[in-house]
This record gives C-alpha cells, structure tokens and sequence, in this order.
C-alpha cells in the first residue's frame, strides 16, 4: 500500500454525521443559566426558613431579642397589610413547594426508551439536594398547619 | 453570523453566546464523538468545550479568525485530556456538579440518543477500522489526521486550531499517515 492510497482511502471515507442529536437544546437552557437557576433556588429557601427560625426560637425555645422581635414585626406587618398579605402563602408555600420541585428534580430523573417502552426512575445520591428537599419538605408541612399559616 | 459584531454585544448581554452554542455545538460534537466513538465521553468534552468557552469567551478576541477554530482548540485540548488519563474529569462540569449538585449533560433522552449513534457508528465499519489503529498513533498525529480528514480542515486551518505553524502541520500530517500506512500493512498481514 502506498502512501497516496492511505490518503485517497481517509479522504474518500463514509463518516458517521451525529447530525440528529436532540441532547443539544437540554443542554443549551442550564449551561446558559445554571448559576441563576442554583442561586434562585437557594433563594427561594431563605425568606422561609428566617420566618420557621424567628418563630422557632419566639414560641419554641422562648428566646427573645430585638432583632427577632424585628423580624415577626415585619412579617406581621405585611400580613396585615391588604395589598402585601397575598405575600405570606407565597413566600412560605410557593417558594418552599418551587425549592423542593427544582432539588427532587436534580436527584430524581425520569427517562422514557421509546424503543423498549420502559421509563426509568433513577434516583442519584446526591445528600445537599436530598437535606434541602427534605427541609423544602419540613417548612411547607410547618407553614400549612392551620395556626402557622397566618404569622 | 456576524461573529464581530456579536462578540462586541456578548459584552453587554452574556446570554448571546446562545447563537455561538447554536451554530457551533453540532460540529463540535461530531468531531469529539468520531475521535472518541464514544457516546458519553463526547456529550461531556463537547459540554466542557462549550462551559469553558462561555466562562472565557472574554479572553477571545477577534482577528477575522472564527470563533469556531477557538473551540476546535479547546475540545482538541480536552480529547488530549480524555486520551492522556485514564479516568477524564470535566474541570468545569465537575465543579458544577460539586458546587450546584447539578449534571447539566444528563438529558432526558440519553439512552434513545445513545443507542441510535451506536447504530449508526455499526454502519460505518471501515471508519471504525481505521480509527481503532489512528489511536494507537502519538497524539499528536491524531489529532491532525482527524482535522484534516475527518473534519475536512485544510493545513492552514488546522494550524489555526493546534496553535502551529503550517510547515509543522505539514510535516506531522505525512509522518502521520506514514505509521498509519505501517499500522494497516501490519494489520493485513
């Protein structure tokens, strides 16, 4: 074999083309945005879980002091308050319920083989995800007791 | 695409690099996926090529060179990677992974994706063939057999991409196909 054969023949080659791939749209939304997306959900726990601990250590644990007497003035007054008390159920159910849906999501996954007709429910170990669901879990179970709802 | 003006605008709005993502993704792909032949190792190099290149698009700046050489470059850098240790460890989607808990390459639609390019990479066997005894050149000849054969990238784009002057893109290219000619001789008798 010469030289220009080994030439001809990788020129004239019948290349695989992954042209149909559908991974690249899954992939452009949290490469484009995951930083966002992890910092939100974070966020979406922190007004709650300052509202669980203000109320913790007031009627709980029977601590006092001026910064966690600030707090509960300050959710009382947007309870109060006819334009803002719609606040309340959002910030102590929907962002709690939104933090649970994004962490079940990030160690639960859901794939569908159309080939097979299987799905499959792979649930990954990943500790921070699974503590902050469970947490997402024990606040939104808390704040719709019937007596904690109204702070 | 006007690949100037939309770097000048990535200054200001950093989610534009979705059109570099849009245009480019599938060519990476494919270069990564034909030298690796692996389903997973390619959706992974070709996701840090594109993590990396979207956290350093800043450092690029435009001399009438595509920004499609540039992550050429970079997917060319992280095969080095896959094919120089043993276990390959994605810098940026690791730490991603570490920091968010977050695998951004997990698709839903992995398994039906994988299994339909592990068919379609049976169809081409000679392909297969000739790769199988490409890896077992230096790195180095790989890499430019691939560009210039697979990829279809002349001397003087190749030496864009690896960072080297065309007479040592030439010179490599034939001691490649060479000892390839050696590793198919070999292989016949």
């Amino acid at each position: 074999m010469k030289k220009d054969d080994v030439d001809k023949m990788l020129s004239g080659m019948d290349l695989p083309d992954p042209e149909n791939i559908k991974h690249q749209q899954e992939l452009k939304i949290p490469l484009l945005s995951f930083k966002k997306s992890s910092r939100a959900g974070l966020w979406l726990l922190v007004v709650p879980v300052v509202g669980a601990v203000t109320f913790l250590f007031k009627y709980v644990l029977g601590i006092y002091s001026t910064l966690i007497d600030g707090i509960r003035k300050f959710f009382d007054a947007i309870d109060s308050n006819q334009f803002l008390t719609f606040l309340i159920p959002v910030i102590f159910i929907v962002f709690p319920l939104t933090a649970m849906i994004i962490n079940f999501l990030a160690f639960c996954h859901f794939t569908f083989i159309k080939e097979k007709k299987e799905l499959l429910i792979t649930i990954k170990y990943r500790p921070l995800n699974i503590a902050v669901f469970l947490f997402s879990f024990a606040i939104l179970v808390f704040f719709l007791l019937p007596d904690n709802l109204s702070f | 695409m006007n690949e100037e003006k939309l770097l000048k605008e990535l200054d200001n709005d950093p989610h534009k690099f979705g059109e570099i993502y849009e245009a480019f993704y599938k060519k990476i792909f494919g270069y990564v996926f034909r030298r690796t032949m692996d389903y997973d190792a390619a959706k992974d190099i070709a996701a840090e090529t594109f993590l990396k290149a979207y956290t350093g698009i800043a450092k690029f700046k435009y001399r009438n060179i595509s920004v499609l050489y540039w992550l050429y470059r970079i997917a060319t850098n992280e095969l080095n990677k896959y094919f120089n240790s043993r276990k390959y460890m994605p810098e940026s989607l690791s730490r991603i992974y570490e920091e968010y808990g977050v695998d951004i390459t997990d698709y839903s639609n992995a398994e039906t994706e994988r299994i339909m390019l592990e068919e379609d990479l049976e169809k081409h066997r000679e392909f297969m063939r000739i790769n199988v005894l490409i890896k077992k050149l230096d790195i180095k000849y790989q890499e430019v057999i691939s560009l210039r054969f697979f990829e279809q990238k002349s001397i003087k784009e190749i030496a864009v991409i690896l960072n080297k002057k065309e007479g040592t893109v030439k010179s490599l290219l034939s001691r490649g196909i060479d000892k390839l000619k050696g590793n198919i001789t070999r292989t016949k008798k």
